[in-house]
């Protein structure tokens, strides 16, 4: 569950966009540190090779040590802003849990297995990537791992069926779907009504 | 072609393409897309120029998202007109796109033909495009 990982930072008095590029030009990545018993602190991470993979990889469901002026945090991560192009990690928030009182997060659902459906034709929809969970910080759970290779053409799996640890809850609709397999010939229906307006606007 | 049903306005001024594209600008929907690199706008002939591409490579299985909607009227003047007597007539649609914008989505299918399909896509865009994964922090 614990991440080696550890995110070096510094306390920073000043903020507004003119500090933050000027911390960026000096390698470091702007911040800030909030949770329940914690006023938000904006800080300074040394921008290592760490922090430029967190876009894309980063999860909520991740417990990291934040190293403050010396003192250890454990948080999550709430936000990463990137840039769209550069793919560069702008800014990072982190959220500074405290043991024994409840939380809620985002957990990443990760999908086993090629479902039965497939081989017939299906096409798999995966309609959520994450859900919302409930539970105290020791219970975290990395990620929700989903068997879903029974599923035949027609099935679909609701968050109700996501197999959870005790202590967690989740907090969506439990009717609303998670995966489906779609039939073919729904899929066919709707690629052939396409080609027939291709073929109409190439006449026209 | 995508086009809007009706607008409040039928004429609009070109504005400018400054900056970069913040929304939009993340994988919302597929495993694999394709981003711009350059601000441009893109007409609607071309966006479904792309989109043929795509489910033309793909052929059966995977699903296709266009992220963008050409709702910007372009208008011109008749040829050998005198300059005057007002603006032209609207002659077609673009969306404005700045760089960093997700253009299409593409999921169900490998990576190689997703990669290859948005190659043959972007080969009918007038911008320089990137290939974009989940992993890449799309």
């Amino acid at each position: 569950m614990e991440e080696t990982v550890i995110f070096r930072a510094t306390k920073r008095e000043a903020t507004g966009k003119e500090v933050a590029r000027k911390l960026r030009r000096e390698g470091y990545v702007p911040g800030v540190v909030y949770g329940p018993d914690r006023e938000a602190t904006p800080l300074a991470l040394v921008a290592k090779g760490s922090v430029h993979k967190l876009r894309g990889e980063w999860s909520e469901a991740k417990l990291y040590d934040l190293d403050l002026d010396g003192e250890t945090v454990k948080v999550i991560i709430k936000d990463v802003q990137a840039d769209p192009v550069s793919l560069d990690v702008l800014h990072v928030d982190f959220y500074a849990v405290t043991f024994g009182k409840l939380m809620t997060l985002m957990v990443p659902i990760k999908f086993e297995g090629d479902p039965v459906g497939l081989k017939k034709g299906g096409i798999v929809e995966f309609l959520m990537d994450e859900v919302e969970i409930e539970c105290f910080p020791k219970d975290i759970p990395e990620e929700l791992v989903v068997d879903i290779s029974s599923l035949d053409v027609g099935d679909t799996l609701f968050v109700r069926d996501l197999p959870l640890a005790e202590g967690v809850e989740v907090k969506e609709d439990p009717s609303a779907p998670v995966v489906t397999v779609v039939s073919p010939a729904v899929r066919e229906t709707e690629a052939a009504e396409e080609e027939e307006e291709e073929e109409e606007e190439e006449q026209e | 072609m995508l086009a809007p049903k009706r607008v409040k306005y039928r004429r609009q001024q070109r504005g400018r393409m400054k900056g970069k594209a913040h929304r939009g600008s993340i994988l919302a929907f597929g495993d694999y897309g394709l981003q711009a690199l350059e601000p441009a706008w893109i007409t609607a002939q071309q966006i479904e120029a792309a989109r043929v591409a795509i489910t033309r490579h793909v052929r059966r299985g995977g699903k296709v998202w266009i992220r963008i909607f050409p709702d910007k009227p372009v208008t011109k003047k008749p040829a050998e007109t005198r300059m005057g007597k007002g603006k032209g007539s609207p002659e077609y649609w673009v969306a404005v796109v700045k760089p960093g914008r997700v253009l299409y989505e593409l999921s169900g299918v490998a990576p190689d033909v997703a990669k290859e399909a948005l190659r043959l896509a972007s080969m009918k865009l007038p911008i320089k495009t990137r290939f974009l994964t989940r992993e890449m922090g799309g």
